[in-house]
């Protein structure tokens, strides 16, 4: 990853996460090196301990240090702002939103000044939709009804992973599914949703 | 309490009815919030000149209608069930949908027209079309196998495009060494400063890295003894990023490079780090 002309790398990064009060050399090696990749929870934990970086105290560093800093510390409030709205359940929905407009802007100018060294152009477009769309969904409500909620929470995969998965649950063995019998299984998975007091958004437990 | 990848509405304290939220003005402070953090780290930026030019967007950060990560090319995955869609609905009775079935055709014909083109097969290999394997000297091999053997990495039967959107993790974690004693060894740390010559062409020049990576013996390492290195047998590889040096001028206040074609006053043996790294 290349930042304000700073190559950042994983060793780099471990250097300077160390520098974190609440971080030590294992748990520092634990965040990089996950032993499932795709485990989500400790992706955002390192996600977030790159966001710390932001508050450290730079007056030890020598000024190839501070360039370097600089870079983490830009990545980290772009991290940060990317985060937050989907994680600190204490926001408003203006600040989450806000956050996320910070992400967008602070986005568009890294990848306009390091192209795809800061990141691949699959992942710039998909996280600028990923914004694009929370906004489309907030205007979407204002018009439905403003004094409903909006949950950006919900705008994940989890509940088409739900749906999936109680629709193949009704297949049992007999899984696959022709147009017909998907519309049927469909139907059923939202009585059951619904039956199961559990709604669709999976509201209450 | 679920875990931050699964919140749940019922789990969220703050306000967010969609009544309490301006999008314009959310938008527009996250606007000044990221221009004010880039300011305060020296990168300059106005987004007001940015969105100007009528063709610039967030999804179009270049201008010219180009949308970075979006293919044009028609989803491989998607092209895959259209094509037997086509197939396994052919004896189903019309449906009356007219415009469905316009379109069914077009993309039919097109097919046809491909496969007319190609030159005929032998009558051995159109004997075998049918079937999953294929024979040669003897020997039995699945097609579909074959096909990804010599196709390689890019022949990928569901859609490519998903995976691309992951940033690989690298599937074998880097083995990190136990921490060796740092008391009594000089060492050579990741972000240290080296220097070496440089041979771009024909020139050739002294350059000064910040050091971005060490490899040791095949694996990444933070720090490498400062004896070892200077060994030649030692197996220790460092890369590293130009640093931008400019030398102070007494006479005027503009700097000079330092560069190949400018070579520094001899008078002066001080050189200054603009901050910046250069590319050659």
């Amino acid at each position: 990853m290349v930042i304000n002309d700073v190559i950042i790398n994983c060793v780099i990064l471990e250097q300077y996460l160390i520098l974190l009060p609440n971080q030590t050399g294992d748990s520092i090696t634990k965040l990089l090196n996950p032993a499932d990749p795709q485990d989500v929870p400790r992706a955002i934990e390192l996600i977030r301990a790159v966001g710390d970086l932001q508050s450290l105290d730079k007056s030890a560093f020598n000024p190839s240090q501070l360039k370097t800093i600089e870079a983490l510390q830009i990545i980290g409030t772009l991290f940060h702002a990317m985060t937050e709205p989907f994680v600190n359940a204490e926001l408003s929905l203006l600040e989450q939103m806000t956050y996320l407009s910070e992400f967008a802007h602070l986005s568009l100018v890294l990848y306009r000044l390091n192209g795809t060294s800061y990141m691949s152009n699959q992942l710039y477009g998909d996280s600028q939709v990923m914004v694009k769309n929370a906004f489309f969904y907030l205007a979407k409500q204002i018009l439905l009804d403003p004094s409903q909620g909006v949950f950006l929470t919900l705008s994940g995969d989890d509940r088409l992973e739900n749906l999936f998965g109680r629709v193949r649950m009704q297949g049992a063995h007999n899984c696959s599914v022709d147009l017909k019998t998907l519309m049927d299984r469909l139907a059923a998975a939202m009585d059951l949703c619904v039956s199961t007091h559990h709604g669709i958004r999976d509201t209450v437990d | 309490m679920e875990h931050c990848d699964h919140l749940k509405p019922a789990a969220w304290k703050g306000e967010i009815s969609a009544h309490g939220c301006n999008p314009h003005t959310a938008w527009s402070s996250g606007c000044a919030r990221a221009e004010s953090v880039l300011r305060s780290y020296h990168v300059p930026v106005h987004y007001t000149d940015i969105f100007s030019h009528s063709d610039i967007d967030m999804l179009r950060p270049f201008g010219g209608g180009v949308y970075p990560g979006i293919s044009t090319d028609p989803d491989p995955s998607v092209g895959v069930i259209s094509e037997t869609v086509s197939d396994s609905h052919a004896p189903v009775e019309d449906d009356g949908d007219e415009d469905f079935e316009d379109e069914n055709d077009i993309e039919v014909n097109v097919n046809m027209d491909d496969i007319l083109d190609e030159p005929p097969a032998s009558p051995e290999l159109e004997g075998q079309a049918g079937d999953d394997w294929i024979e040669h000297d003897g020997h039995k091999f699945h097609k579909s196998s074959l096909l990804r053997i010599i196709f390689g990495l890019y022949f990928v039967p569901k859609s490519k495009e998903r995976l691309e959107r992951v940033r690989a993790y690298t599937m074998e974690p880097s083995k990190v060494e136990a921490d060796e004693p740092l008391v009594g060894v000089s060492l050579f740390v990741l972000g240290d400063l080296f220097t070496a010559l440089v041979r771009t062409g024909q020139t050739v020049a002294l350059a000064v890295f910040q050091s971005t990576s060490i490899t040791h013996k095949g694996r990444k390492v933070t720090s490498v003894s400062a004896a070892e290195l200077v060994l030649e047998g030692s197996d220790i590889n460092i890369s590293g990023q130009v640093l931008h040096l400019v030398t102070p001028s007494t006479a005027s206040t503009t700097f000079l490079e330092l560069s190949p074609y400018n070579s520094p006053p001899s008078h002066s043996h001080t050189l200054f780090w603009t901050g910046d790294f250069n590319a050659l």
